[in-house]
């Protein structure tokens, strides 16, 4: 018994020891050494890993990897994919261990945003991808909006700006509305053009006996109808500007406190279902799908639709602006992809994104019902639900109307947006609180970042 | 010389002789031997445990990010975590969830064990086994049963609008009162089973003459349960309480499934605020100093019981 404290001090000593010194080490740079190749005949024959999140096979998007899969080693027979699907919270919160690693995924699906992009750009996990935006001609690809979604500085100190870290895929979804057609038909009204006209149509509901806005709020999902509020109030050079904080931007200018207090007068207006607090927005969704509930606002794309009948039984419209002026929306690629710092094929990687960028990639969507992001799109498909997305698509590029995710301002800003909401449709809080709040959140992190 | 004299003296010359020589070399053989036995489980135990936990200390003291080189700042993550705004409501619920977690069930076990002492009821292995059986299911399964039973349009309000009580029902994983509340009950129903077998069969231990002389002394049940049923089963308690203690204060999984924290925060833990730090804010340093208070307070506890249930049985 008396070698016991002896032990245990040898054992800690040991541990210590083991431990080294202080934690952590010199990440690589993240530029790529030597001349880009963008020949594929050059490239010899090489194998990349790819990491997505697509883990639903039978889903339209999870179809579509397979088919990128597939239709990129077919058009490259000396690349080889091998594609791993993994949970999107497993990947956010294992990547950057896994990026540090000499064995690391090639092409990993780095979230835009602070919490993805930004911090491992920062870091120096992710690849440079400036040199092969040249060589391939990106950046004139992409449309502005889009590419700063992918940037980051050098510094590490801000996003949306600077160098290029992912492409985008080339499917996207904007923050929409849907709409059950039949239950519109049913009240004798139209597709609204404004916000006052959608808010005549939700009361017109309520009076109808019809549920205005399906909604489940318990696994603190309720953030998109803010968002699409906000894009409805605000300006979306300002809603830039504070994302990226390219300039110094106050929350309440971007029209989040009227956002906000729209939100909450909608909850006492009682156009939400009884008891939406304690559905998941998973089982709000299938809600809808079956016929509940007149309008939801959703990701486009995401809808669990049983086959292509029942998805046309439901349109889309983007949420008019306030002031009537040109529609913008909240969206983006539905995944960017990077490459890995220490990625072993940077080249293939690189051709890789390269593909998944481009207009096979948008017309493989369109096959899978799903809108693509980038170039201009007929809407002529077979599908009425689809040729409603293409159309907001159209009008969203034509007005260079693309509104970054509002939670990508900071690695926090996710949570406190889902904290707050949930505060504000139990009326504990309203608009300027909520405000309050995020403003406290974004200043911290500013304030981190410049020391 | 008598033969006599001889075999004593033949005796005590081989009895001093190996005596002292044996119980050396057996005694480093033995030790040795024990060595053996013992070096395999300390190395993994001293690889997956004591190194990590050696590591995560160490780490406690740095600002890292987990992949860039760290900065040494102290305790100073130890000091925001104790002033981080949220860890007031973080400890209030925790202390909701000791209720819950170890007050209730060992309360419940209690009764259960004075039931038992006193009479005997047919099928009581069926009941016990049934009320055990949630001990053995993972924290997955009990959070996915308990969102399907506390939905909006779950189990339990369905039942409730049927017996018409439909005014009852409640957004119960949704509300702000009732969240953290219906969380505690899945801990209930998990721990339940577990107090009560440890104290039914510590009853069984408690010698019946005590018993009968309580009752010859004409002790009703009220009295016999805290003269000779409690007395009894303290050791039992002091195992009850330490794991329940430290369970509630380390739950994780069960809120993170079902809640995340939320509604707003009304159900976060110092354990979400540690994965908090650790994933969503890239702070690996403050994310250790997290844990190793949270393990520190539980080897408080554990020592604090055990102090004074062995004062108060001895």
């Amino acid at each position: 018994m008396k070698k016991l404290p002896a032990i245990a001090a040898g054992a800690i000593a040991i541990s210590l020891a083991l431990a080294g010194c202080a934690p952590g080490g010199s990440a690589p740079t993240g530029k790529s050494t030597g001349a880009v190749v963008t020949d594929p005949a050059k490239m010899g024959k090489v194998t990349i890993t790819v990491l997505d999140s697509f883990t639903d096979s039978n889903s339209p998007i999870g179809k579509w990897m397979g088919d990128i899969e597939s239709g990129f080693m077919k058009k490259y027979p000396n690349i080889t994919v091998a594609r791993k699907s993994e949970n999107a919270n497993d990947i956010n919160s294992t990547l950057r261990l896994r990026l540090a690693d000499q064995a690391t995924p090639d092409v990993v699906p780095a979230n835009q945003g602070w919490s993805g992009v930004g911090d491992l750009s920062s870091s120096g996990l992710l690849l440079n991808l400036d040199p092969y935006a040249q060589a391939y001609g990106w950046d004139k690809q992409l449309p502005k909006t889009i590419a700063q979604q992918s940037m980051a500085s050098t510094d590490g100190k801000n996003i949306g700006q600077g160098s290029l870290y992912g492409m985008p895929i080339n499917q996207g979804s904007f923050i929409t509305v849907f709409y059950n057609r039949a239950g519109l038909d049913k009240l004798g009204l139209k597709v609204p053009t404004s916000l006052s006209g959608f808010e005549k149509s939700l009361s017109a509901a309520k009076a109808g006996g019809i549920i205005p806005m399906q909604l489940g709020s318990q696994d603190a999902s309720a953030t998109p109808t803010l968002l699409a509020l906000q894009d409805a109030y605000g300006d979306v050079g300002k809603i830039l500007d504070f994302v990226y904080a390219t300039k110094t931007v106050k929350l309440s200018d971007t029209g989040m406190t009227e956002a906000a207090n729209t939100y909450q007068k909608w909850e006492k207006s009682g156009y939400f279902p009884t008891g939406f607090a304690g559905v998941s927005s998973g089982d709000a969704s299938q809600k809808f799908v079956d016929g509940s509930g007149l309008f939801y606002f959703y990701y486009s794309g995401f809808l669990p639709f049983a086959d292509q009948a029942q998805a046309d039984r439901f349109g889309t419209f983007l949420l008019p602006k306030a002031d009537g002026s040109p529609l913008t929306a909240t969206g983006s690629s539905t995944q960017n992809f990077s490459v890995a710092a220490n990625s072993h094929a940077p080249d293939a990687s690189a051709l890789f994104l390269d593909y998944v960028a481009s207009k096979e990639a948008g017309n493989i969507a369109i096959k899978q019902g799903i809108a693509p992001v980038l170039g201009e799109w007929k809407a002529n498909t077979t599908s009425s639900l689809l040729n409603d997305g293409i159309n907001e698509l159209n009008k969203i590029n034509s007005n260079n109307g693309y509104v970054p995710y509002f939670d990508w301002s900071t690695p926090t800003m996710l949570d406190t947006l889902n904290q707050q909401v949930a505060l504000l449709l139990d009326n504990q809080t309203d608009g300027a609180g909520l405000v309050k709040a995020a403003q406290a959140n974004y200043d911290t992190f500013r304030a981190q970042k410049k020391g | 010389m008598t033969v006599h004299e001889a075999d004593t003296r033949k005796k005590a010359v081989r009895f001093r002789r190996t005596v002292p020589q044996k119980a050396g070399a057996r005694g480093f053989r033995a030790g040795l031997l024990g060595w053996i036995y013992v070096v395999p489980a300390l190395l993994v135990y001293g690889t997956v445990v004591v190194i990590p936990s050696g590591q995560s200390v160490w780490y406690s003291l740095f600002q890292w990010n987990g992949v860039t080189a760290a900065t040494w700042v102290g305790l100073d993550n130890y000091i925001s975590f104790f002033t981080d705004p949220l860890i007031g409501q973080a400890l209030s619920h925790t202390l909701v969830l000791i209720f819950f977690f170890s007050i209730l069930p060992i309360g419940l076990g209690l009764i259960s064990a004075a039931l038992v002492s006193r009479s005997q009821t047919r099928g009581a292995g069926i009941f016990r086994s049934i009320i055990f059986l949630p001990q053995i299911l993972t924290s997955v399964v009990i959070a996915v049963i308990w969102k399907e039973l506390f939905s909006s349009d779950g189990t339990v309000n369905t039942a409730l609008r049927a017996t018409g009580l439909g005014s009852l029902a409640q957004p119960w994983l949704g509300s702000f009162t009732f969240s953290l509340p219906v969380l505690g009950l899945a801990g209930t129903w998990t721990t339940m089973g577990l107090c009560m077998l440890l104290f039914i069969a510590g009853v069984g231990n408690i010698s019946s003459e005590l018993f009968d002389a309580a009752r010859v002394d004409g002790a009703g049940a009220v009295r016999e349960f805290f003269a000779v049923t409690l007395p009894g089963l303290v050791p039992q308690i002091a195992v009850a309480l330490t794991l329940t203690l430290v369970g509630a204060l380390r739950v994780f999984d069960l809120i993170w499934l079902t809640t995340r924290g939320g509604p707003g925060t009304a159900t976060i833990t110092p354990a979400l605020l540690l994965y908090s730090k650790s994933f969503t804010q890239q702070q690996v340093g403050g994310g250790a100093a997290i844990g190793v208070t949270l393990a520190l307070a539980s080897l408080l506890i554990a020592l604090l019981i055990v102090r004074t249930t062995d004062r108060s049985s001895s």
